[in-house]
């Protein structure tokens, strides 16, 4: 046997490889610093990050089919629009989380390359789960990405809280990736040892109580990762601990690839007995707690970490769906609810950031009066707040209006019930610091990290792109039909 | 080997195994765990090898049950718990809270064996052979790094990057920064002057 790489193949992972190589790039070319230049803001690591990330991205574009790329290496991976889709995602999230952590982490006084290698690094592995087709890539590449987001989670080792949400994280994320693997074994068991999606899907052990374990196992893995109820206990303390930047970035960025690869292992395999049940039954709970839960945070930052696993919630409704035989079609929402959230997402933590000078500041009161000082910051962070809430004119309209809208249209009511009735209890906390930015005045004289232009630059253009996606939704929506029916090749 | 005798070997192991790991989560002290842990790894290997995966058990051995485990002990000597060091003895209702939780992971994975058609299928083959047949290349280092570096190489290098993460990762968390290391040690030096006077 000869060993060789096909074309395909290397352009299937030009994306993941430029991320790596910028990941080393950036390590380099801080070799030999001096520890005290961790006050400045070197702006030579997020040049090389936002060359690294814009490459990647445009070697997404190099490939025109859109249609699976059949199996390549072996079955371990894919290169289909779906996939692209994910790793577009990924690169985006990553470009403007090295923009945002240069200043972020200098005025904290620790800016290492770690941090942006870490961002690189954890972006490669995760446009990588995004395109992988068998059950060891998947399991490699979360696990790649859950240590480059557990050492991100802790970066500020002399902080307790910091500490303390990444050792959760880590031996919670430990667990779960045992769940993961053991579900793994026991569909390779069930399916008469096959480990490609391809094989597993053509395979008669569907019926087979090994493999409804199995994937039983493998969800539970996923919903860790996700942040759903039961298992979303970590979420709070590590978003409270973590660097701001950081929590944009694994907020986004691990969901978006968790979640595009549950959708397409789920959508290969069928999953197994009542497993739409069950996610149903997931689905709403995480709607419900997520929303209830951060009705009274004072911590913005808890407020954002009750409101990701919430937006889980809505994400999980196009999987029921799909799973109950109405075919692939109804996952199509999943892409398009990933960019929106991604863009809103990202302009939160950018002003999230911004207000955070010399230590983390993430009350709701620490607001107050910010529309005075910084209107632009102000403006960004309302149209964020106002798309999470789901009000017309954004992106997070949209995607609920796609989500909910499928689910009537199946027969999911009371599904779209729960979620309506979530969406609208969380109109409340997301109007709270709209209130305190607009309608109070500062307490003391505002001050905002220094030297910010990564900062307002995302605030800026995620904004923007939210109230983009808003009005202008039908390609991204016809992309992600198109994604979603290029699944099956 | 007949089947016999290898029936009874892997009942022995599968005994020591699941005996060594209770003890592995029960006792208090972390010395014992470790030595348990590599006893449990050891039974693990024996399985391994009889199913006919001999490199996989060679490697179980030397890489856990040697090298990391002599990782692990080396680290619980540098902290040397104490009595006092050792976590409380836990109470009745966490223990009983953890028991319930095994307790239902072991019977929702005994269902899903038990309730198995594959599992039934391939049992309906007879006790022997136990395991289908294999070819004699099966399990070898010439099988496993043909596998490894053809069928599974972008996991291979995918792999690397994990490491790689790995290891930045720990040489961040683990490292403190040029001015908590001179103040540490100027600590330490004022620390002796004043034992010499």
């Amino acid at each position: 046997m000869e060993l060789t790489i096909s074309g395909a193949e290397i352009l299937a992972i030009l994306p993941a490889g430029i991320l790596v190589v910028t990941g080393l790039a950036q390590l380099f070319a801080d070799l030999g610093r001096s520890a005290e230049d961790k006050h400045s803001e070197k702006t030579h690591l997020a040049m090389i990050g936002v060359t690294g990330f814009l490459l990647a991205f445009a070697a997404l574009f190099v490939q025109g089919s859109e249609a699976s790329a059949g199996e390549l290496y072996a079955g371990a991976m894919t290169d289909d629009l779906f996939g692209r889709m994910g790793a577009g995602v990924v690169i985006m999230t990553g470009l403007f989380s090295t923009l945002m952590a240069g200043s972020y982490l200098a005025s904290r006084g620790s800016n290492s390359a770690e941090f942006t290698a870490l961002i690189s690094f954890g972006a490669g592995s995760m446009a990588l789960l995004c395109q992988a087709t068998n059950l060891i890539s998947i399991f490699v590449a979360i696990e790649t990405l859950s240590l480059a987001v557990y050492v991100m989670a802790g970066y500020f080792k002399d902080e307790q809280a910091a500490s303390e949400g990444a050792f959760k994280y880590f031996v919670l994320g430990a667990f779960s990736s045992g769940f993961l693997l053991l579900g793994m074994a026991f569909i390779y068991g069930a399916t008469g040892g096959s480990v490609s999606l391809t094989d597993i899907a053509a395979s008669n052990g569907q019926q087979d109580t090994l493999f409804s374990v199995g994937t039983l196992l493998v969800l539970i893995g996923f919903a860790f990762k996700v942040g759903a109820v039961p298992f979303h206990s970590w979420v709070p303390d590590v978003y409270q601990g973590a660097p701001v930047v950081a929590v944009g970035w694994m907020a986004v960025a691990v969901k978006a690839s968790s979640l595009f690869c549950l959708c397409r292992f789920l959508l290969f395999t069928g999953g197994g007995h009542d497993l739409a049940q069950l996610l149903a039954a997931i689905s709403v709970v995480t709607m419900l707690l997520g929303n209830l839960a951060a009705l009274n945070q004072q911590s913005l930052k808890r407020m954002m970490a009750y409101s990701g696993i919430a937006h889980t919630g809505y994400l999980l409704i196009p999987l029921v769906i799909a799973l109950s035989g109405d075919g692939p079609s109804a996952a199509a929402s999943i892409p398009f609810y990933m960019f929106a959230y991604a863009a809103t997402t990202l302009a939160a933590f950018g002003v999230l950031a911004a207000i955070s000078v010399g230590s983390d500041r993430d009350q709701i009161h620490d607001l107050d009066g910010l529309a005075k000082n910084r209107p632009l910051l102000a403006l960004g962070f309302t149209v964020a707040l106002l798309s999470l809430a789901g009000i017309p004119l954004t992106a997070g309209f949209i995607g609920k209006l796609l989500i909910l809208s499928d689910a009537i249209q199946h027969g999911f009511l009371l599904l779209a019930l729960v979620g309506i009735i979530a969406s609208l209890i969380s109109v409340y906390f997301y109007l709270r610091p709209v209130v305190s930015m607009w309608f109070r005045e500062p307490k003391s004289s505002f001050e905002l990290v220094s030297s910010s232009w990564g900062l307002t630059f995302t605030v800026a253009v995620c904004g923007f792109a939210t109230v983009c996606f808003g009005l202008f939704p039908d390609w991204l929506i016809d992309l992600s039909k198109r994604s979603v029916e290029a699944i099956l090749g | 080997m007949s089947p016999g005798i290898e029936q009874l070997f892997f009942g022995i192991a599968a005994v020591v195994a699941t005996v060594s790991s209770l003890l592995v989560v029960t006792r208090r002290n972390p010395i014992y765990s470790a030595m348990f842990l590599i006893v449990m790894f050891a039974a693990v290997s024996v399985i391994f090898m009889l199913l006919d995966a001999t490199f996989l058990g060679f490697m179980q051995l030397l890489v856990y049950a040697g090298a990391i485990m002599v990782l692990y002990l080396f680290v619980i000597m540098l902290i040397n718990p104490r009595e006092g060091d050792l976590p409380e003895e836990s109470g009745v209702t966490e223990k009983s809270f953890a028991a319930g939780i095994a307790l239902l992971i072991f019977s929702l994975l005994s269902f899903a064996i038990s309730h198995s058609n594959e599992v039934e299928r391939l049992s309906s083959l007879g006790p022997i052979p136990l395991i289908p047949e294999v070819s004699a290349s099966h399990g070898t280092i010439r099988a496993f790094g043909l596998e490894l570096f053809q069928k599974h190489l972008l996991v291979f290098e995918l792999t690397s990057v994990l490491v790689l993460v790995g290891i930045i990762g720990a040489v961040h968390l683990a490292s403190r920064g040029r001015k908590d290391r001179s103040t540490a040690s100027s600590g330490a030096g004022e620390g002796l002057v004043n034992t010499d006077v």
